[in-house]
């Protein structure tokens, strides 16, 4: 049985726990034997974004100490996986560098691990009936090469997913982007609100919870597109 | 391997998608006709057609005397009106130093006798290319003309009519260069 | 600097970006790109084998830029080029005004370039009573309406047919037809006249080949063909980055330059000029001048950010830039936007320039995903807002003192051999290579803020802390949780959007919760 720890994430964990209660449950359908290291903080994303690297380097160093045990690491966040991968080993030196490689090699998003790892795309979850569109998260698509991952975790369980127009393209949110540009930043998410609408589906998925919050934000402000719902919550709901 | 009739068909398809009329691959008796036919249309309102001194493939036609035969009037290089007589002719003819099949353009050299804007300044444009001078790429081109000889001080490479992008991105024709491009194709 | 150069005085890209995402003419212009924006893929999807052929061809020149410059120099002074090496603008423009007044020159007809808008040259010609035209039509708009270029390959795309064609209207002093065919063959007629009566040419060059000392001029309507074919002197300002090793380079180049920037084969003319006009031609330029302009460039090499050297200019990351498409190119007020312009232009004005800019962006990575050089532009910025931090030029020149440049005499047909150079030599920045970055950044509220976050949250028991406390706050101050439209100390989140309060357990407490027994997942 695989030993999996939880990288639940500082958001998930902070803000939208159902989303990490919903990762637990997929990948124990999975026959994974779920820990979560009761030490994690947060992956230090923020402080390298804004231009702070040793405050990230520090993050970095926790993260590093805190997985380094674990057989593989599982987060239900493309971002800060990729946080992990693309930028750990650019921020530490010598011994670290090598260390953080080591916990880089076997930390994966949570559809990248499910599917392309274990292979196992059928968790047994049925969403018959229900229509999702999928928004590429940025980091997760470009850092790691995620695309097919959540949509077929989705079409397996039996959605139906209908693509929007450019679902490459950045819903607006980039940390603390969201904040200091707020006006290019929502009209950003009106347009991914836009196109999500366009496709009729009942769900706008990804597999980024800041890019979900900043779009479902927005949508619940205008009263355009459809509920934003991160796959793993969309998946656990039709789990028997 | 590509043929080069393959490779030629290519050429000639990708200069009449950038909306180019495409002529050939003729004989040169046919290429010449050609030739002629294009040059009084082009000057079908009594304008000039200006023609290089010394081109080897529109001298080895006969261009010059088949032009004369056919009553058009010529401009040459070394007429003293030469430039204001260019600005208001009704067609430049040249020839081409190498052509291409994929990106569809052909490079004209300058030279004695063989002056830049006379494939500028007029409205229209015939150039003759010959078959055995179009290349599969634009990278074998390069490369050909490069050990061809020294370069030529202006080696001009053109697609088409000019065009520009610049109003709502929609391509719009003819704004600074010719409006008009004859490909005559020379199977030799 | 001055004028419509690369910078103008003005509020910051954040005020410049409201103003831009409210203008409903600039919106409805920008939507035009879309026509642009899968444009970007299609070298990958048709020649995946260019992107890493141009990339190790923009490498093996930046890693040895100088000598490259001085096999490129050597050449066009056999060719009987003038070539001047500028390190500034300032030079970049007294060598030039220089050389126009000396001429006897009245008018300059100009062909899209980069390089002159980031040395402001139209504004220098005119300030002396130079009359500069520039040819390209959306520049030539541009330049009617009194603006700056807002996009490296369509520079008027942020206006709407209707705009353009008032701003030609208003020169023409007869009201055109907003229709495109009328209104190109009105600016045809107007600029055949600027072309026949000028007498200097002045372009940038996209590329210049070391080996042949050919300078390339890429343009679709002709413009280019007639700056350096009419004109008795011909002026190329070309930046040192400029310069490929050899000419065959420039078979993947150029079609890779082409296709990222318009997604078409080729360009409708490449003008390649090797040279003045030859014994016995009658047109071509008597006199070709070169300007190589450095311009804080040579000093990244070696560092980090040598890799923006290796921008080709072909504005595919402008066109696939989520930012780039909702608020233009003149948010940026730069002579260069987008991804590029946000790196570029706090690098080459020394740092006193387009520091906000590199905030500027979510860092999703579309940018480095369509740059056909495999520019790093996503890092790069991340890079950048870390060494911003520090007051001045992003990159310090060592510390050697340069040697001041020789005077270089100026004549028709190329400087004399008298002056053999040793690399590098002749730009005045002439600088040791160091590493970025090495020096301590200030401690700002932001780097002390990053700083005792990131010291709480490396302790376990401090973050736990610190997400009960946020828990309290939450409650003390809204009663309520879940989507709301107001919390205080959220405004610049909540101007624009609801935000979730949360206010159960946290998933820890949760995860804790289950392995007592007294929840059920």
């Amino acid at each position: 049985m695989p030993r999996v720890a939880l990288f639940a994430t500082c958001l998930v964990d902070a803000v939208s726990p159902e989303t990490g209660v919903a990762s637990v449950r997929l990948l124990e359908a999975a026959g994974c034997e779920v820990e979560f290291p009761a030490a994690q903080t947060c992956c230090g994303q923020p402080a390298v974004n804004s231009g702070e690297p040793e405050a990230a380097t520090r993050l970095a160093r926790h993260f590093v100490e805190v997985f380094e045990p674990f057989d593989a690491i599982v987060a239900p966040s493309g971002s800060c996986a990729a946080m992990v991968h693309h930028w750990y080993t650019r921020l530490l030196d010598g011994g670290w560098r090598q260390r953080a490689q080591a916990v880089a090699d076997k930390t994966f998003e949570l559809s990248q691990y499910l599917v392309d790892e274990l292979g196992r795309p059928d968790l047994g979850a049925s969403l018959g009936g229900t229509t999702v569109t999928v928004h590429d998260a940025c980091h997760g698509l470009r850092n790691l090469g995620l695309k097919s991952s959540a949509r077929t975790l989705l079409e397996t369980a039996g959605a139906e997913i209908i693509e929007m127009v450019e679902p490459e393209m950045c819903c607006g949110f980039g940390g603390t982007f969201a904040v200091k540009y707020e006006e290019i930043s929502a009209h950003l998410a009106d347009d991914k609100l836009d196109h999500g609408a366009q496709t009729g589906a009942r769900y706008l998925t990804s597999g980024d919870g800041a890019c979900l919050m900043h779009l479902e934000g927005r949508r619940r402000r205008t009263g355009t597109g459809p509920e934003c719902v991160h796959f793993a919550e969309l998946l656990a709901g039709g789990l028997p | 391997m590509t043929t080069q009739g393959a490779v030629t068909d290519a050429f000639l398809f990708s200069m009449a998608a950038n909306q180019c009329a495409v002529f050939g691959p003729n004989s040169p008796a046919v290429a010449l006709d050609v030739i002629v036919e294009r040059a009084r249309e082009h000057t079908a309102d009594g304008t000039a057609v200006a023609l290089p001194i010394g081109d080897p493939t529109l001298d080895e036609l006969g261009v010059e005397a088949a032009l004369l035969a056919a009553g058009v009037t010529l401009l040459r290089p070394d007429d003293a009106d030469w430039y204001s007589g260019l600005a208001v002719a009704g067609v430049g003819i040249t020839s081409s130093i190498a052509a291409v099949a994929a990106t569809g353009n052909v490079a004209l050299g300058s030279g004695v006798g063989l002056p830049r804007a006379t494939s500028l300044l007029p409205p229209a444009h015939v150039c003759v290319v010959r078959a055995s001078q179009v290349y599969a790429t634009f990278a074998e081109a390069i490369s050909g003309l490069l050990h061809a000889g020294p370069l030529p001080s202006a080696l001009t490479w053109i697609g088409g009519p000019s065009r520009t992008g610049d109003l709502e991105m929609r391509t719009t024709f003819g704004v600074h260069g010719p409006k008009v491009v004859d490909i005559v194709v020379l199977a030799d | 600097m001055s004028g419509k150069g690369l910078v103008t005085p003005g509020p910051t890209m954040k005020a410049r970006s409201k103003v831009a995402v409210e203008d409903p003419q600039l919106q409805a212009a920008l939507s035009n790109l879309d026509l642009r924006l899968f444009t970007a893929g299609v070298v990958q999807a048709e020649h995946p084998e260019w992107k890493d052929r141009v990339a190790e061809i923009r490498r093996e020149t930046l890693a040895d830029l100088d000598g490259w410059i001085d096999k490129l120099e050597a050449k066009l002074l056999s060719l009987g080029v003038v070539v001047h090496r500028a390190a500034t603008p300032e030079e970049a423009r007294a060598y030039i005004l220089g050389l126009a007044q000396r001429e006897g020159v009245r008018r300059v007809v100009k062909s899209k370039s980069m390089a002159t808008e980031e040395i402001d040259l139209g504004s220098a010609l005119e300030a002396v009573g130079i009359e500069s035209i520039e040819t390209d039509l959306g520049e030539y708009i541009v330049q009617l309406a009194d603006e700056r270029p807002s996009h490296m390959i369509t520079p008027a795309i942020h206006k709407t047919l209707g705009q353009i064609a008032d701003v030609l209207s208003k020169e023409a002093g007869t009201e055109l037809p907003v229709v495109r065919e009328p209104l190109t063959a009105w600016a045809r007629d107007k600029l055949r006249e600027k072309f026949v009566a000028a007498d200097m040419g002045i372009t940038g060059a996209n590329f210049v080949a070391a080996d042949t000392g050919t300078i390339v001029v890429v343009t679709n309507e002709g413009n280019g063909r007639f700056c350096t074919s009419l004109p008795r002197i011909h002026v190329a300002v070309v930046p040192v980055e400029k310069v490929v090793p050899r000419f065959e380079d420039l078979g993947v180049l150029l079609p890779t330059l082409v296709m990222s920037a318009t997604g078409a084969k080729m360009s409708n003319y490449l003008s390649m000029v090797t040279g003045p006009r030859r014994e016995g031609e009658i047109d071509g330029p008597e006199q070709l001048h070169v300007v190589l302009l450095d311009h804080n460039r040579r000093v990244l090499l070696g560092t980090p950010y040598e890799d923006m050297l290796g921008c080709i200019r072909c504005g595919a990351c402008l066109n696939v830039c989520p930012v780039y498409r909702t608020v233009g190119g003149h948010a940026y007020d730069s002579s260069y936007s987008g991804p590029m312009g946000k790196i570029l232009t706090p690098l080459v004005t020394g740092g006193e320039e387009g520091r906000d800019l590199p905030f500027a962006s979510t860092l999703c990575g579309a940018c480095t995903e369509a740059c056909p050089a495999e520019i790093p532009l996503a890092d790069l910025l991340v890079r950048l807002r870390a060494d911003l931090r520090t007051p001045g030029p992003v990159v310090v020149p060592g510390a050697q003192k340069p040697a001041p440049p020789p005077a270089l005499p100026v004549g028709p047909v190329g400087h004399s051999d008298e002056h053999p150079r040793k690399p590098g030599e002749g730009f005045a920045t002439a600088v040791t290579r160091i590493t970025v970055p090495t020096r301590r950044a200030p401690w700002s509220q932001r780097r002390m803020g990053f700083d005792a976050w990131s010291r709480l949250w490396a302790h376990p028991s401090a973050y736990r802390a610190s997400l009960r406390v946020g828990r309290l706050g939450a409650k003390a101050l809204r009663p309520r949780a879940g989507w709301v439209q107001r919390a205080p100390l959220l405004r610049a989140w909540t101007d624009t959007r609801d935000v979730l309060v949360p206010s159960g357990p946290t998933f820890r407490e949760r995860w804790a919760a289950r392995e007592r027994g007294e929840e059920r997942w």
